[in-house]
């Protein structure tokens, strides 16, 4: 049964130990849709987002990436079981999660960050691997810096080599995690930018974040969530400037309120 | 004064006990780093359930002093069949005491990679091995150089606890020169002076492999 959605949760559920995170959320993304997923600390939005990638490995109902059930099988009796390490990558392949923490491999000099994978996991020749490395750090603006080690970058520059590391794969999902939360304000336009070029390319993605201007120009859809559940979701015009929850109300005013103070 | 004539006529069986200190030290620090990647390896293979006989190892051996295990094996063995010349129950006397601290070297290494270091690789669809060989293995081998050197400096000047079982290496000789001769001046000086020399060269070979493996590691901000 092909459809067009790229990323399916149904009655998604997920604890740790009695804590229960996430109280059943589904949600669709289209193929090249934009979505934002915002809220308060706790609500459990990168919790949801790490389900996507089976970093975190939900309980109860069922995430379809393209159409197929990440990270369980079936067998003949209809019990869910989980799938070997391999089946689950093989599911993945396409889809690149951007780290707050950037997550670059501090003993590796940038360029070797962006090609290692590709020549270990897509087994690309060395040449060609560094030659696509170079394509990928040029598209975020860090081909100069190829030589350098992360701990030489300021922290915008980590994040878009990270950006370019996941670009090799050549993903058809990204799923970016809070990724200016860690930057200094003066940093954060620089990463925007390059997820805005990525939305204006097409691709896919699912976007965990607090700027909120940002989400309101860059998302087909936002989804608010609240305790683990979905509060309210729809286009960012409506989201931001008619929204219908109290809660989400009370979340725009207040980071409206900092905006100010700020 | 100082009887420089001591030495000299005791120069051989003085160097024959170096020669001995420096094979039993070695072999006990070798078998002792492999044996600390084996509890390691144990502990993780078996998981949390029986974490506590990795514990107890570790505790055991780091919570003793070694003079005592030595003495428990060497004079205790026999009596349960366990007979085993001087040497080899002081090479893995030093072995399984290094062990328990190789272990905690190896951990805190590997502990200290951060964890979403290994999420991007498996999120970038990198196998475990992949990323223990790529991401894991040489920030580990940089982080665990400088306390390696360290621990292994420790065993060699423990190894002097050997001569308390009747091994012949550098600290039993010099105590019998000390014994025979009612000196005690010359021969410990040149035991302190002989395990300076030995420490000194394993430190300074230690901070040339640590270079080595951190040479990637350039941080400036």
């Amino acid at each position: 049964m092909a459809n067009n959605f790229a990323i399916q949760l149904k009655a998604l559920h997920k604890s740790y130990g009695d804590h229960e995170v996430i109280k059943g959320v589904s949600l669709d993304v289209k193929h090249n849709e934009v979505v934002t997923i915002i809220g308060g600390s706790g609500s459990g939005k990168s919790t949801l987002l790490r389900c996507m990638n089976f970093l975190e490995e939900y309980n109860e109902g069922e995430i379809l990436i393209h159409n197929r059930v990440l990270g369980y099988g079936t067998n003949n009796s209809g019990s869910f079981y989980r799938l070997p390490e391999h089946a689950i990558r093989h599911t993945l392949r396409d889809v690149c999660m951007v780290f707050q923490q950037f997550n670059l491999w501090p003993h590796m000099s940038v360029l070797e960050n962006v090609a290692t994978p590709l020549r270990l996991v897509k087994e690309v020749q060395k040449d060609e691997a560094r030659q696509r490395a170079l394509a990928e750090l040029e598209r975020v603006g860090l081909k100069h810096k190829a030589d350098a080690y992360p701990g030489q970058l300021s922290g915008g520059q980590q994040q878009r080599v990270a950006i370019a590391r996941a670009l090799t794969m050549q993903p058809r999902i990204m799923l970016f995690d809070e990724p200016t939360s860690a930057l200094d304000p003066e940093l954060v336009g620089e990463v925007l930018n390059v997820i805005r070029n990525l939305s204006d390319e097409g691709m896919t993605m699912v976007i965990v974040t607090h700027e909120m201007g940002f989400a309101s120009k860059v998302s087909d859809k936002v989804v608010f969530l609240a305790d683990g559940l979905i509060e309210e979701q729809g286009v960012p015009d409506q989201m931001f400037n008619m929204p219908k929850s109290p809660r989400l109300q009370q979340f725009l005013s207040t980071w409206k309120e900092r905006q100010r103070d700020a | 004064m100082f009887d420089f004539s001591l030495i000299t006529t005791n120069a051989d069986a003085l160097q024959a006990g170096l020669w001995l200190t420096i094979q039993l030290c070695f072999a006990g620090v070798a078998m002792g780093i492999l044996g600390g990647g084996i509890l390691l390896g144990f502990k993780n293979l078996v998981g949390p359930r029986f974490g506590f006989l990795y514990r107890g190892y570790i505790t055991l051996f780091r919570g003793t002093p070694l003079l005592v295990q030595l003495y428990l094996v060497y004079y205790g063995g026999p009596y349960f069949g366990l007979d085993f010349p001087a040497e080899q129950v002081g090479i893995a006397g030093l072995a399984m005491y290094g062990a328990a601290y190789f272990a905690e070297i190896f951990r805190a290494a590997i502990e200290a990679v951060s964890p979403g270091q290994m999420e991007a690789a498996r999120d970038l669809g990198m196998t475990p091995a992949q990323t223990l060989r790529i991401v894991i293995w040489p920030q580990m081998l940089a982080r665990c150089m400088p306390p390696l050197v360290g621990q292994t400096v420790i065993l060699i000047k423990e190894s002097s606890v050997l001569s308390i079982i009747t091994v012949p290496e550098l600290t039993t000789i010099a105590m019998r020169i000390a014994n025979e001769n009612f000196a005690i001046l010359e021969p410990y000086a040149v035991l302190a002076l002989t395990y300076w020399s030995l420490t000194l060269v394993v430190a300074h070979v230690g901070h040339r492999i640590e270079k080595h493996f951190t040479r990637h590691l350039v941080h400036t901000t």
